[in-house]
């Protein structure tokens, strides 16, 4: 279990609507992806980030995406193997510190499809890695 | 079934560009495939969305002050 520096045990998470209605409502109001999102967004906006769950992003990941200085929870946000939670939401930290919503989506989509990091990637740099 | 012509509207676009439809944007991305697809589009940037708030990202020591021990899994 990671531990965090200055004792913290849960960090705070802002989200604006605009970036949570570009990212959630792409999904069908019925999937799994985003009932699973919507019931998280309600633990994360009245507690915040367990610490235990967060990781690093890659600065340089499996899919060639680059998200330095980013931090990531698999969801749902649970004590369960990564297998069993298939979405990912990806954070940008600022000082408080408090984490910033950027992403959310499947963490290995079908073909076609793109994956959490990718569109973190964008967010970041305003391009997709393969653009 | 009686077959109805369809005429395909022509649209002057490229990769990058962003397209709006009924008041949902677009982007024009590559289906890595050699064609395009449309997908949901990104409004904002992840500066924007510190800078909206008179805000910053952690600068690389305050990241590792933080976040330094957290595990990463290689995926992204």
């Amino acid at each position: 279990m990671p531990t965090a520096r200055r004792g913290l045990a849960r960090v705070a998470v802002r989200i604006d609507p605009d970036v949570w209605r570009d990212e959630v409502e792409r999904f069908d109001a019925r999937s799994s992806a985003r009932i699973t999102a919507q019931r998280e967004r309600r633990q994360l906006e009245a507690g915040g980030v367990p610490v235990g769950q967060l990781q690093r992003c890659e600065d340089l990941g499996e899919d060639q995406t680059r998200l330095p200085g980013l931090v990531k929870v698999y969801v749902p946000i649970i004590d369960a193997a990564p297998s069993e939670r298939p979405y990912g939401m990806v954070f940008s930290p600022e000082p408080g510190p408090l984490l910033v919503f950027v992403a959310v989506g499947e963490r290995h989509p079908r073909p076609g499809t793109r994956s959490v990091y990718e569109r973190a990637h964008k967010r970041l740099h305003g391009r997709y890695p393969d653009e | 079934m009686t077959p109805v012509a369809v005429t395909a509207k022509k649209l002057d676009v490229k990769i990058g560009d962003l397209v709006e439809i009924e008041g949902r944007k677009y982007d024009v991305v590559s289906d890595k495939h050699g064609g395009v697809a449309l997908e949901p589009a990104i409004t904002k940037t992840v500066a924007e969305l510190h800078a909206e708030h008179g805000s910053r990202p952690l600068t690389p020591e305050e990241f590792e002050e933080y976040f330094g021990d957290l595990p990463s899994d290689g995926e992204g």
